[in-house]
């Protein structure tokens, strides 16, 4: 049994932070306690061999990818420091309450007009919800091409193509595959929530979904996956090809691209 | 370069100067990428973690507050990012204990050698608390202080967990057949 004050100055000792004086007196401790100095030498072994864990250079592109994300990013101004003296009574940083006042009174004209456009002029509307098609019907919800990879190779092929709006991510996926592949989407649920899937009119496969991950097999087919990235800006998934306990293929999808 | 560097360079970026924050992703990328890497032993996952760190080092330098170790904040941010994705996959069920470790076209593998694999392997039967001290300390060399900002926890705390991590780590070893007593 070692000393918990001994413990806490080999600990030290290996860091290298312990001070001549309790370097001097855990030394003669050690002399004493050859259990204390068999974990001094094994905690300074432990040391070594992670010492020469090397470091790995990050992939090339890494800068670059980054480098491109940021154009169309704003750092977020910082809030603006109190203005104090005569400059602060007459130019104050936050507007004065009666602009405050004049702003909420042109806002609520403005909604009571609105009202009154729906209450009096406009046609009827319908209600859409219990109605099924499209996701995105309206202009506003335009789909960009986030991604588009032809997929071949070992036991697979066909195409992904990954797009997107301000509020989804659509994944639609046409795979033919050999029987014993298995293909797998693996995505983090903490950040992306899978909305739902619809599968084209001949999906002779089957398609598994359980948290974090939709698997494909028995051939594949056509269909298509619905995301809602609660962090749209680094959401990806993961595309796996998997025969027997083998992967034959991996590689990252971009739900969106960095805005 | 030191923390008065990256501070200026900090102010840069504020001032929307791109060139500054390139200074600051070719310093810190590289040990951002093995810190990461470490934690997760996945290189592609390394990438992403990686690329996510620092555009939300970049969205948030408001709220980075000067007097303030750069490298902290920017750590912090880190290793949140890498405890999220560790617990999202968490949920996912491991594909194959014989994944190649490959990046997209399938061809890269990670170099290393037999101890290298050994203690990879060690860290990974960690908790996530442990490792994150064993990593901190040992393979980025932070002092107990840094560590303790980075985790927010105090520095005893600290010292606590890296004596119980290495004490596990080095039973782990034993196991695997790693000799601590020549």
């Amino acid at each position: 049994m070692i000393d918990r004050k001994i413990v806490a100055l080999i600990n030290g000792e290996v860091d290298g932070v312990n001070t001549p004086d309790q370097s001097e007196f855990l030394r003669q401790e050690l002399g004493r306690n050859p259990e204390a100095r068999d974990l001094l030498e094994s905690l300074r072994k432990l040391e070594r061999t992670l010492s020469s864990v090397p470091s790995v250079d990050p992939p090339t592109g890494l800068k670059q990818s980054i480098m491109r994300s940021i154009p169309a990013r704003q750092v977020r101004a910082r809030k603006p420091e109190p203005r104090v003296g005569l400059i602060g009574w007459m130019f104050p940083a936050r507007p004065l309450p009666r602009l405050g006042f004049a702003f909420s009174g042109g806002v609520l004209a403005g909604v009571l007009l609105v009202i009154l456009y729906f209450a009096v002029a406009a046609p009827p509307s319908i209600d859409v919800r219990d109605a099924s098609g499209t996701l995105f019907g309206s202009s506003s919800e335009a789909l960009q091409t986030a991604e588009d990879a032809a997929i071949g190779g070992d036991g697979v092929e066909g195409r992904i193509i990954t797009e997107y709006s301000s509020t989804m991510s659509v994944m639609r996926v046409d795979l033919t595959m050999r029987p014993e592949v298995t293909v797998r989407f693996l995505f983090n649920p903490i950040g992306t929530e899978l909305k739902g899937v619809t599968l084209g009119k001949e999906f002779p496969g089957t398609l598994t979904q359980s948290e974090g991950l939709l698997e494909v097999g028995e051939g594949g087919g056509r269909f298509s996956a619905f995301f809602a990235p609660e962090q749209p800006s680094a959401q990806n998934v993961r595309f796996q090809v998997i025969s027997g306990r083998s992967m034959l293929y991996e590689r990252s999808l971009a739900l969106r691209k960095i805005e | 370069m030191s923390e008065q560097d990256d501070e200026i360079l900090v102010k840069r970026c504020m001032g929307g100067d791109r060139g500054a924050f390139e200074v600051l992703v070719d310093k810190y990328q590289k040990p951002l990428f093995n810190l990461a890497l470490r934690m997760t032993q996945e290189y592609a996952d390394a990438e992403d973690i990686t690329q996510s760190v620092l555009l939300k080092a970049y969205e948030g330098l408001s709220s980075f507050k000067p007097g303030r170790k750069f490298f902290s904040w920017l750590y912090r941010i880190a290793v949140n990012e890498t405890l999220n994705f560790l617990r999202g996959r968490k949920f996912q069920e491991p594909l194959s204990e014989d994944t190649p470790a490959e990046d997209a076209d399938g061809s890269r593998e990670i170099a290393r050698d037999e101890a290298s694999a050994q203690i990879e392997e060690a860290l990974m039967e960690l908790s996530v608390d442990y490792r994150t001290v064993v990593v901190l300390k040992h393979l980025q060399e932070l002092p107990y202080a840094d560590i303790s900002q980075i985790l927010e926890i105090p520095v005893k705390t600290v010292k606590s967990r890296l004596f119980s991590a290495r004490m596990q780590m080095r039973e782990i070893l034993v196991q695997k057949g790693v000799r601590f007593d020549d």
